[in-house]
């Protein structure tokens, strides 16, 4: 395709000096690992024995360890409760050195954790017997919403970028989302929304997945043709100047005001396909970073379909780093 | 004997202070609703709802304890971490003495979180340390219990705190004037540790790990309690058999009928969390208060059947029991 060994690195130089900011939904996904230890004698069920548990950060953290990975300088901007999720996710911005002037704290807010139980015993492999998730009961309140707006007004003229990451939980509420679009007034936005794109009229590009297109559009899309169709009128009613559809096995689609869609085959990918969830995230990730670092949008969107072939090779919400990508990138020139 | 009501014995019951030591616990009840299963493993979600937490172990024993009258000293060790915070506080709130609780910060305080759906358990997960009790822990107790109460309860589950150092202080402490103390035994555990005690209160299975024999019916229960009985130096043992009652044995006491079965109440069995605390907690609080042995057992059988007749391990009152 059009992107070169040379250009791809002339991209990926500009990621490291791109500011970044990202807005949205934190979680935590966590791995609670425990030993079987007995059967209870209070029901039949297991008592594990717990050993540790991890935290890797979740929705919009995903989108914010992403882009930490690339090299790019993040800006956080989101609600964190006083639970021991918030903690964790304040803890792994920490140790990101990530500024932490864009999170919200709000003492009852019920962060968003998802912990599989994962149970094994010595030099076995574990297994997941449980997972238990953990939802917001009490939204964000008026004083959060208030202060995340402050934040998001006084974070912009620092940032080349901002990402709106939606996953479902409440911080980009449609007001919210509307509010934030116009305070980025000509800025660089990318929006990311689990179903619910359509309050994100006006992002600079948006980054549907298939199931979330369909839905969007009421139309199913089989065929490179209804791909085509649904990009075009989604296009159409975001006002966006670009919209990249991400198609699982499929590869992805661009569409671009003015210009006839390009379809992008999948990327090799270096091993086999094992976990697509955050791949959406790392999309996002490389996608607005190339944009910042000077590329068009189909160029943006090959480096980011290079991305997305090396991420759904790994096992839950990953990672991708810039060499990673630059080897991605120049075993699929080949 | 054993048709006593419980309403005829409170009028002999009286004041009581008690010394409560053992392993002290958090017990955490996670509870939500399952509706859907995970697309990443075949496993079911558990959408969390609430999140209840008690204290448990000999902290739960001593809570009953308080519920049932008895001024309470308790002794025991927690960590510096938030579920010690969790239950220091429902102690001060219950206004249980809390300055036997040995505080260490390197110690993680035992907690056991069971995660529930529709009032069933799906899993429990233990995080725990066992650790013996460490020189300074030995001489804080020592100055603690020199002056506490001498009606004792040991809540031990098998934890660390109940070193044999501890039970040294404890024997020693209830040899005085109306002195005793009652054991609620940690499984596995050698009951020779527990000599001297006026009461031990194994349930089955632990009794059944002692005496190496099934218990099956009335005359395999009395063997396998007076087997305990002998490894615990001729105590008398209260062996509780869940909805088949209880077996009171009294070995070598004069004017004593050797032994006693206590039928168990007709209660609806909600959650037997806690219920072995609620039992050996009302023993002590009947023996502190001037009970007999059988008349204590009676009460701590009572105590028992309503525990289990209510969801986790929440409050007795005497006027409850007073009602079976």
């Amino acid at each position: 395709m059009a992107l070169s060994a040379r250009r791809t690195s002339e991209l990926m130089e500009g990621f490291a000096k791109a500011r970044i900011a990202v807005v949205g939904d934190f979680m935590a996904d966590v791995y609670l690992n425990a030993r079987p230890a007995r059967l209870s004698r209070e029901a039949p069920v297991m008592v594990v024995r717990y050993q540790g548990e991890r935290m890797i950060p979740g929705g919009a953290a995903n989108a914010v360890n992403n882009l930490v990975a690339l090299g790019a300088q993040v800006q956080p901007i989101g609600v964190l409760g006083a639970d021991p999720a918030g903690q964790m996710l304040k803890s792994f911005f920490e140790e990101h050195t990530l500024g932490l002037e864009g999170v919200v704290p709000q003492a009852d807010y019920d962060t968003v954790a998802k912990t599989r139980v994962m149970v094994g015993a010595e030099n076995r492999s574990r297994q997941q017997v449980l997972r238990i998730d953990r939802e917001p009961e009490r939204l964000m309140s008026k004083t959060s919403r208030d202060a995340l707006l402050e934040r998001v007004e006084a974070l912009l003229p620092s940032v080349d970028a901002l990402v709106l990451s939606d996953y479902g939980y409440g911080t980009l509420d449609k007001s919210t989302s509307r509010t934030v679009i116009d305070l980025a007034g000509d800025k660089l936005t990318t929006g990311d929304s689990r179903y619910e794109l359509s309050k994100m009229r006006g992002v600079t590009v948006a980054k549907p997945n298939h199931d979330e297109a369909e839905a969007l559009v009421g139309f199913p899309v089989r065929s490179d043709a209804d791909a085509i169709r649904a990009g075009e009128e989604l296009l159409k009613s975001l006002e966006s100047q670009a919209l990249l559809l991400t198609r699982g096995n499929k590869g992805m689609m661009l569409s671009q005001q003015g210009c006839d869609s390009i379809l992008i085959a999948a990327a090799d990918s270096p091993g086999e396909v094992t976990d697509v969830s955050g791949a959406g995230d790392t999309v996002v990730g490389i996608f607005t970073l190339a944009l910042i670092a000077g590329a068009n949008f189909a160029e943006a969107a090959e480096l980011a379909n290079y991305g997305a072939g090396v991420v759904v090779g790994k096992l839950g919400a990953a990672t991708v780093s810039p060499a990673e990508l630059l080897k991605a990138a120049t075993i699929n020139y080949s | 004997m054993s048709e006593l009501k419980v309403a005829d014995l409170l009028p002999d019951l009286g004041p009581s202070a008690l010394t409560v030591a053992g392993d002290l616990m958090l017990d955490v009840f996670v509870e939500g609703v399952v509706e859907r299963m995970s697309p990443e493993a075949p496993v079911p979600i558990l959408a969390e709802q609430t999140s209840v937490c008690t204290p448990g172990g000999a902290a739960n024993a001593a809570l009953r304890a308080r519920d049932l009258g008895s001024d309470v000293s308790l002794f025991g060790r927690l960590g510096k971490d938030d579920a010690a915070k969790e239950v220091l506080d429902s102690l001060a709130a219950a206004a249980v003495k809390t300055q036997g609780v040995y505080r260490d910060p390197q110690i993680t305080t035992t907690r056991k979180t069971r995660f529930l759906s529709a009032g069933r358990q799906l899993l429990r997960v233990d995080k725990e340390e066992r650790r013996p009790a460490s020189a300074p822990e030995i001489t804080f107790y020592r100055e603690g219990i020199a002056s506490a109460p001498v009606a004792i309860l040991v809540s031990d589950y098998g934890k660390g705190v109940v070193s044999d150092e501890l039970l040294e202080l404890v024997r020693a402490r209830a040899g005085e004037v109306s002195g005793f103390f009652v054991v609620d035994p940690a499984a596995g555990i050698d009951p020779g540790r527990y000599r001297g005690a006026a009461l031990i209160t194994p349930n089955r299975r632990e009794c059944e790990l002692i005496a190496g024999t099934q218990i099956v019916d009335a005359a395999s229960a009395k063997l396998a309690a007076l087997a305990y009985s002998g490894a615990a130096g001729d105590a008398p043992v209260l062996v509780t058999l869940g909805a088949e009652g209880a077996l009171l044995i009294a070995p070598g006491r004069s004017g004593s009928q050797g032994h006693v079965f206590f039928a168990a109440y007709r209660q609806d069995v909600f959650d037997v969390t806690g219920a072995g605390d609620a039992t050996a907690a009302a023993i002590a609080r009947g023996l502190s208060g001037g009970l007999d042995l059988s008349s204590s057992c009676r009460l701590g059988m009572a105590a028992g059947a309503v525990a289990v007749s209510r969801p986790h391990t929440t409050a007795i009152s005497l006027a409850e029991l007073a009602d079976l």
